[in-house]
């Protein structure tokens, strides 16, 4: 049956302040609101850690150095009160009431001036306690960035050029273009003009017909405002606050959030927050939960154990909805998806671990180049959505994955560390032990995941503006707008002797 | 209190302690130093600055760690006794205009100093620059936003920069100025446009941007009139109306199309192409730019310099690179890739106490008086002690440049552009 769904309300629509519209109350009222012009922001508001997050830098002060350092000095400026107490830290660390006999080391921004002005006496040292956090992918100078992010809600600035290493494996090793002319604008990001970061999930129509009224499609398309959406806390996670705040942070940023379907009937969700959560259920459960799916436009379906010949049971068993299955990455993904894409199905989501790594040890990056390019091949791309998730924990990882070809992408352990989560050892997969994530207040919660969300989007913005690209719909798949780090490794230095 | 004897104690105590730390009196910091800037190169750098000589403390004085780029680049010296006397002195200077017509301008040395404006860094710090530059027989720039009057005996020494934000660019700085660059892109925030926070837009920056104070200044991204090469030549045509004879750059960041943008840009009239690679810069920047946007410069230059000689045109234009080019060796290798010369400005920055700790658009700004409108840091640093350590630095170089080019048999640093065929890659 083909069931006419408008391609522009969106599930959220019901969250949207009404402006004065309070009387637009029936259902196809909403196509009205939503399609009422309003420039898509996401406020932010100040959201501190609750515990502090160890500070990357350390100084340290030999207090028999430094009593002896004051004696001379007191001699040497003739017990000059002003000069004496002018003190080499600008940033308060030696400020307090006993000065550096008991620095504030929480203020410390390692600009090293103390050990300019005596090295004798301070020493800067790089916290353990910072080293210690994350793991080896999601590493402590990331998780600073999202700490700060969503504390702030706003884009790290700083001065003197880039510190990291050359490049490295995965997104680290891509580059995105910029354009010297030809572009929209930066004004983009400051307001004159329009940058969009709405992307769509879900089957896309081929063609339109002349003789409708509406544009409709067959399937329910889903837009949502930026191109990520939240994955799936892990099991021994639930029921610390982490999941409330994801669901409620998922509706202010105009996204969606992943849920495992048993216990969502007794999950205590927001009538208003219900259209923003997206059921994760198992293929072989899906008939058995097709009562409690009915109406919801996306299920998720984990397809690990599933082969294309159950699809059309599933799809009749879930009648007017767009299953998104939830495939692992590995060596037989894209024949799988592509299957599957010429069987009908719409929206795929596919996973590799958290350091981004597929079944078949490859990176995220690279499989979803193969999995874009044969959808690409055999005319199914423009016809499908591609989620992706495993290995997106900076800002920027977002717009490499579109690059490499995914529609969207599901985030996971940034939301968690950004709630306050630690990781143990190396995080790669949802083990039991895994991640150490307290309980939360669910509005301090889905206020830090706003913020790095908005933070987020600013950089793409940013992004997108130096590339001369409108929206983000653009950036799928543009390999020509990258440059990777083995093209150009082998341009500029190919030709040249090799040595050990 | 005397805010002068508060200034004094903590110069004494920088300067002291920059060189015990340059000699390597005491132990390296931990918190030092990064992947590109590792703690040995800045207390080289700190050292080299001290004495005018090549480090003999025992520190890695020419690479980074990165793992790339430079970094994994190395010579194929020659066998020691076919190198050349060590009393020969090749020459390293470097023509800026290689058309046939124009003012002839040859720099002593083959880099010269990069675009900081006034308000990212102190006067003190401007006019220090300025003064190694004359000492040196090299050029630097002022960046955008105008020059104050301070810089004016140094006019023979200064590029002024047109931006896309037009900040402070009157007929009389362009008029003072030797050679215009145009700005069209930087490294640090390739696409994005230039970016003074607001608490350095001081009453004086403002007066010289025709802006407010304490507000902050967003250069729009690109120049909202240059929408081809065709309006782009318009551009440099209005420059030379205004200053016939004023040698023209375009600097230009490191898209996948740098070498069509740097053939655009000679067919417009530029005399000297500067390529600012993705790594490098000293301004202020979103960190997510700094390390994803664009290509770092080391790539960059070899397409460009092949595509122009290629075309054809490549013995009429001056190719500088910039963007990361932190010692004597990043040079000489990037001119080995296909440039004339190079533009330096965090080792400049290091020369007078940068630590590289990207602290300078925090509170009051740096620290040590360079990236900073505080008045009472901005006193940090002397213009003559500055351009003093800055001349060293440069006067070490030097001495490594000749070294490497006996050590390769060239007589001059322009025998040594584009000669790929004398570079080494390290694997990892
Ligand atoms: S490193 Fe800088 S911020 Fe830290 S204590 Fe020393 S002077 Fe203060
Ligand atoms: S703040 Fe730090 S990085 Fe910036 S100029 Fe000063 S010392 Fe250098």
């Amino acid at each position: 049956m083909n069931r006419p769904v408008n391609l522009f309300v969106p599930p959220w629509a019901a969250c949207l302040p009404t402006n004065g519209c309070e009387n637009l109350t029936r259902p196809g009222d909403l196509a009205i609101l939503a399609s009422m012009y309003q420039r898509f922001e996401i406020p932010t508001a100040p959201a501190p850690p609750l515990h502090p997050v160890p500070n990357k830098f350390l100084p340290v002060v030999r207090r028999p150095g430094l009593a002896w350092m004051l004696l001379r000095e007191a001699f040497h400026y003739r017990f000059q009160r002003d000069v004496l107490l002018s003190r080499p830290c600008i940033y308060g660390v030696f400020s307090g009431p006993v000065g550096g006999f008991l620095p504030r080391t929480q203020l410390c921004v390692g600009c090293m001036r103390c050990v300019q002005e005596y090295p004798d006496v301070c020493q800067v040292f790089v916290d353990e306690r910072w080293k210690a956090l994350g793991d080896s992918y999601f590493t402590p100078d990331s998780i600073s960035t999202l700490n700060y992010e969503a504390t702030t809600g706003k884009i790290m600035v700083k001065g003197v050029g880039y510190k990291g290493p050359f490049a490295g494996e995965g997104f680290d090793g891509l580059w995105t273009d910029m354009s010297e002319i030809v572009r929209p604008t930066r004004d983009g990001i400051y307001g004159r003009e329009y940058i969009s970061t709405a992307v769509e999930l879900g089957r896309k129509p081929t063609h339109v017909d002349p003789r409708a009224e509406t544009v409709a499609a067959e399937e329910p398309v889903l837009e949502l405002q930026v191109p990520f959406l939240f994955d799936l806390l892990p099991d021994a996670c639930r029921g610390n606050g982490a999941e409330a705040a994801a669901i409620a942070a998922a509706a202010r940023v105009r996204s969606l959030c992943l849920l495992p379907w048993r216990g969502l009937a007794c999950a205590p969700i927001r009538r208003a927050e219900e259209a923003v959560v997206v059921p994760v259920v198992a293929a072989c459960e899906a008939v058995e939960a097709a009562r409690f799916l009915a109406g919801k436009a996306f299920p998720a379906i984990e397809w690990t154990d599933a082969a294309p010949a159950d699809l059309p049971r599933l799809r009749s068993a879930l009648p007017g909805s767009v299953p998104l299955l939830r495939v692992p990455l590995g060596s037989g993904t894209s024949a799988e998806v592509r299957a599957l894409a010429a069987a009908g199905a719409g929206a795929f989501h596919v996973t590799a671990d958290y350091h981004g790594r597929t079944a078949d040890g490859s990176f995220v990056k690279d499989a979803l180049l193969k999995l874009h390019d044969s959808l690409v091949e055999a005319g199914l791309r423009e016809q499908v959505t591609l989620v992706a998730s495993g290995g997106i924990v900076r800002a920027e990882h977002v717009p490499k994955a579109i690059l490499c070809g995914a529609d969207l992408v599901a985030l996971d352990t940034a939301v968690w560390v950004a709630q306050g989560a630690a990781l143990r050892g190396e995080f790669t997969r949802a083990g039991r032990r895994a991640l150490d994530f307290p309980p939360l207040p669910p509005a301090w919660g889905a206020q830090r995941i706003v913020n790095f969300c908005a933070a987020w989007r600013d950089q793409l913005l940013e992004i997108l503006s130096a590339m001369g690209l409108r929206e983000v719909r653009r950036l799928r798949g543009e390999l020509g707008r990258a440059m990777s780090y083995e093209d150009l490794e082998k341009e500029a230095f190919g030709d040249l002797e090799r040595s050990a | 209190m005397s805010e002068g004897d508060v200034v004094a104690k903590h110069v004494e105590n920088l300067h002291r302690g920059l060189s015990a730390l340059g000699r390597g009196e005491h132990p390296i910091p931990e918190a030092l130093g990064n992947y590109r800037w590792t703690a040995e190169l800045i207390l080289a750098t700190w050292q080299q600055a001290e004495t005018g000589k090549p480090p003999t403390n025992g520190m890695e004085y020419k690479v980074g760690r990165s793992g790339g780029g430079f970094d994994r680049l190395a010579f194929k010296f020659l066998p020691p006794e076919r190198r050349l006397p060590a009393d020969l002195e090749p020459d390293l200077s470097i023509p800026l205009n290689r058309r046939p017509e124009g003012e002839r301008i040859d720099i002593a040395l083959p880099t010269y100093g990069g675009g900081m404006s006034f308000g990212s860094v102190s006067l003190n710090f401007m006019v220090a620059r300025c003064m190694a530059a004359r000492q040196l027989g090299t050029f630097t720039s002022t960046g955008e936003g105008g020059f104050p009057d301070a810089l004016l005996p140094y006019k023979d020494q200064l590029i002024t920069q047109i931006a896309t934000g037009m900040f402070g660019v009157r007929e009389e700085t362009i008029q003072a100025a030797r050679i215009v660059e145009f700005k069209y892109a930087q490294g640090a925030k390739p696409g994005l446009g230039g970016h003074l926070l607001s608490d350095k837009v001081t009453a004086e920056v403002a007066r010289m941007r025709e802006s407010v104070p304490w507000a902050s200044l967003y250069s729009p991204f690109p120049f909202h009139s240059v929408y081809s090469v065709e309006d782009h030549k318009k551009h440099l045509d209005w420059v030379r109306t205004i200053h016939p004879k004023a040698l023209l750059s375009v600097k230009v960041s490191t898209p996948t199309d740098v070498d069509m943008v740097a053939v655009g840009s000679y067919y417009a009239g530029a005399h000297i192409l500067h390529l600012d690679g993705g790594y490098g810069g000293t301004g202020a920047a979103p960190e997510v730019a700094k390390k994803n946007i664009a290509m770092p410069i080391e790539p960059a230059i070899g397409k460009v310099h092949r595509y122009l000689v290629s075309e054809g045109v490549r013995e009429q234009v001056t190719l500088i690179a910039s963007g990361g080019i932190r010692t004597a060796w990043d040079v000489a290798k990037a001119i080995a890739l296909g440039a004339d010369g190079c533009v330096i400005g965090t080792a400049e920055m290091l020369a007078v106490g940068c630590t590289h700790c990207a602290n300078c658009e925090r509170g009051r700004g740096c620290q040590v008086g360079i990236t900073t409108t505080d008045p009472l840091l901005s006193q940090f640093i002397d213009p003559d002690w500055g351009a003093r350590r800055i001349r060293n630095l440069y006067e070490s170089w030097k001495l490594q440049w000749r070294d490497i080019l006996r050590s390769l048999g060239l007589r001059s640093i322009r025998e040594l552009v584009g000669r790929r065929d004398l570079l080494l890659y390290r694997d990892r």
